[in-house]
């Protein structure tokens, strides 16, 4: 039994697909990739990968190298180093990874506005896609969502006036649907900044900037089932990602704004912020599955106590000491030469 | 100070600070009884070295992230886990025994590491498995993805 265990910790370590070559190694070799470790994904993406696609269970970021390298690191421990992945194809320069959904990431290459290409780091598997839409308009934002009732994926495009939705299994593109915020305003076209959008619970979330009233820009969701789209308006806000329970987390000015999609329910939380501004708040990241991200790697845990998880972020993106000091005994620390936040 | 005895009866002495790093002996020292030594029954003196060897060098982990050694001890984490296969499969049982988290983690990972790009073939002749499976079932998990057997990168060689 405990060779077993041992065993399936070290294959689980393997990429995608030694787990599939090393199935034929032995009976119990099989036994151990198909059952204990490694969930098979019910989702039918044979369309995509081709191959069915396996997920291990360890959570996984995907960062971005250089030039179309992207590395594999493990959220729980992230200074081993998964392995690398290189995108296979050579004519997207300099690609970026946009959006995901399960296994499969959204890329597109910054010269281009009209070719896509979903791609599965896990397989290395790809498939390209020309979106008909854009007459030489640049998308606003994009998302990736799986539709579980008619399993399959969905590429999503916002355009200023309209959105167009990409069905991925059947290879076609929905007729557009126009998008009007408001009477007074408008998305911004002239918004030089990509948002891709992050797909929670099957619904879909931007932060867009709009043209008219300034400091107030557009949250819009689209339903991924029904394609629907529903927006509301928040001051200065920038996507960062989601937490586990299904809470969006923003970025407003000095402060971080969750969002419960369930209450529909915009929460300030104040940060203290030192001179030059807090590294969360000035860097592009993104929040995974309670994780904040960068292209650096830093990560921590963002706890559910609204203020300390704000205070425990700097702490972790500085490196800085946590102290937890009684009030009334702090004075007999002595001089204090570091600078504090309480 | 706690000494540790392997199973070929020597003893070595190991600062508590180190030790505790294993879950299995912290236990142990918390519950009072590492009065003496503590038998290492399924460990020999050999692996034990090793053992103590990483537990000394990852003594202040955190006190590294800080002072920027970090790189440093990357670098003896890579030059650690630079042995034989055996000796690697003995350090892992033995950090599985001894519940050594970060140690168990960085050797599976090396483990694996060896193991990738390698050919089925190559894999059970590392690891000494005699193939179980008939041929018919052999064809149809190569069937189910065919992909995954095929690629620049197999490497047939076993070492």
């Amino acid at each position: 039994m405990e060779a077993y265990d041992i065993l399936s910790q070290i294959i689980g370590n393997l990429p995608v697909k030694f787990l599939l070559r090393f199935k034929s190694v032995s009976k119990s070799w099989n036994t151990i990739i198909s059952e204990s470790q490694f969930a098979k994904t019910d989702l039918d993406l044979s369309k995509i990968a081709s191959e069915i696609v396996w997920r291990p269970k360890k959570k996984l970021i995907l960062l971005h190298k250089n030039d179309g390298v992207f590395e594999f690191r493990n959220l729980e421990n992230p200074r081993i180093a998964m392995g690398e992945q290189v995108f296979p194809l050579k004519r997207f320069r300099n690609p970026s990874a946009l959006c995901l959904c399960h296994c499969l990431v959204l890329m597109k290459t910054p010269i281009d506005d009209i070719e896509y290409a979903l791609w599965n780091p896990c397989t290395n598997e790809y498939r390209t896609f020309i979106c008909p839409y854009p007459n030489g308009m640049t998308p606003l934002g994009c998302g990736l969502c799986y539709d579980s009732r008619s399993s399959e994926h969905k590429v999503i495009l916002i355009f200023t006036s309209f959105y167009v939705v990409y069905y991925v299994k059947r290879n076609y593109w929905m007729n557009k649907k126009p998008i009007v915020v408001s009477r007074e305003i408008a998305l911004d076209e002239r918004s030089q900044e990509w948002s891709p959008g992050i797909t929670v619970n099957g619904v879909v979330y931007w932060s867009l900037s709009s043209s008219g009233i300034r400091s107030w820009n557009p949250v819009m969701e689209i339903n991924c089932e029904t394609a629907d789209f529903g927006y509301r308006f928040a001051r200065d806000v920038i996507l960062l990602g989601c937490i586990r329970n299904g809470e969006i987390v923003f970025r407003a000015g000095g402060k971080l704004v969750i969002y419960d999609p369930k209450r529909c329910n915009f929460e300030y939380i104040k940060i203290p912020i030192c001179s030059e501004s807090f590294y969360l708040l000035k860097s592009r990241c993104g929040l995974v599955d309670n994780h904040i991200v960068d292209n650096q790697g830093v990560h921590l845990y963002v706890v559910k106590h609204s203020s300390i998880r704000a205070l425990l972020g700097i702490v972790a993106m500085h490196n800085l000491e946590l102290e937890q000091l009684d009030v009334k005994i702090a004075f007999l620390h002595g001089e204090l030469e570091e600078d504090i936040y309480m | 100070m706690v000494k540790l005895k392997s199973n070929d009866d020597k003893e070595f002495e190991v600062e508590e600070a180190a030790v505790i790093q294993s879950e299995m002996i912290k236990n142990m020292i918390e519950d009072g009884c590492a009065t003496s030594v503590i038998p290492l029954p399924n460990i020999d003196s050999k692996t034990l070295i090793k053992v103590i060897e990483y537990l000394n060098k990852h003594i202040n982990m955190g006190k590294a992230a800080e002072t920027g050694e970090e790189d440093d001890l990357k670098e003896f984490d890579e030059q650690f886990v630079n042995m034989g296969w055996e000796e690697l499969f003995d350090v892992i049982m033995a950090a599985n025994y001894l519940n050594i988290h970060e140690l168990m983690e960085l050797c599976c990972q090396s483990a694996a590491d060896r193991l990738k790009n390698k050919s089925v073939r190559a894999v059970r002749e590392m690891l000494k498995i005699t193939n179980d499976l008939t041929e018919e079932e052999e064809q149809e998990i190569i069937n189910d993805a065919p992909w995954a057997f095929e690629g620049p990168e197999i490497d047939d060689t076993v070492n």
